[in-house]
């Protein structure tokens, strides 16, 4: 299952790892839903390279497309942001254990019982 | 562009990062990442991996065995490696191990993030069905 999740961790990281696919994901999170137009007007990038980069937002299960009359409208799914969250908590957690784990070894080294 | 010059979101918010500072020189700290039996004392039950570059091998904690690759190892200085869960290909993380020299000793840095956030390379359309295949 953590397996799982760093997969899907590894899929929002690299979402994210170009900089107007962030603007695009920060822009939905500000504003719920938004039309491809609407985004190319709001970020300085072209509304062809809008359009690719929902494309591969959505592919990555990261964005969901509704239509809406005549227009299609993006908006943000949040599991797999809440999966990569839990990805950071659970690595987080054991990176604090293992090196709570040398400070203990360190501090019985500095003073051998007995 | 603008864009380009903003930290990265991933590397701010989505990597794991934590630091210890201990009372040693960076020479003494060293055997803690580079000396397998060490490793063993705090980092892992189990490691059947050199700290070589290019070393491959096995971690057991106590979650389970992972297979790690030793990318690179600066010594006295870094040890940095991949590791994923056997079942889960799709599952790699980079580990990077680092001490640098402060006041008080030397602080250990652990920094450790999926491995595809790393912008090597601009996801092409093709890494769409990767990423699908990765939920």
């Amino acid at each position: 299952m953590s397996a799982q999740r760093d997969a899907v961790a590894g899929a929002v990281f690299a979402a994210l790892s170009d900089p107007t696919r962030r603007a695009v994901v920060r822009r939905l999170s500000q504003v719920g839903s938004a039309t491809a137009s609407s985004l190319a007007a709001e970020l300085p990038v072209t509304r062809q390279a809008i359009s690719k980069h929902l494309v591969a937002l959505r592919e990555a299960g990261l964005v969901v497309a509704d239509p809406v009359g005549r227009e299609v409208r993006y908006r943000l799914t949040p599991a797999p942001f809440a999966d990569a969250m839990g990805w950071m908590a659970s690595t987080g957690a054991r990176w604090d254990e293992r090196l709570a784990r040398l400070e203990r070894r360190l501090a019985e080294r500095a003073a051998p019982p007995g | 562009m603008e864009l380009h010059n903003e930290p990265s979101l991933a590397e701010e918010c989505l990597a794991v990062r934590r630091e210890l500072v201990l009372p040693f020189t960076r020479e003494e700290a060293w055997p803690l990442l580079g000396d397998r039996a060490e490793l063993e004392t705090w980092f892992a039950d189990e490691v059947s991996v050199d700290i070589e570059e290019g070393a491959g091998g096995t971690v057991r904690t106590e979650e389970g065995e992972r297979i790690a690759v030793v990318e690179e190892v600066v010594p006295g200085r870094r040890v940095t490696f991949r590791w994923r869960d056997p079942a889960e290909p799709e599952s790699v993380t980079l580990v990077d191990l680092t001490l640098d020299d402060v006041p008080e000793g030397t602080r250990l840095v652990v920094v450790e993030l999926p491995v595809r956030s790393l912008p090597v390379a601009p996801a092409a359309p093709s890494g769409g069905p990767q990423l699908v295949a990765a939920r």
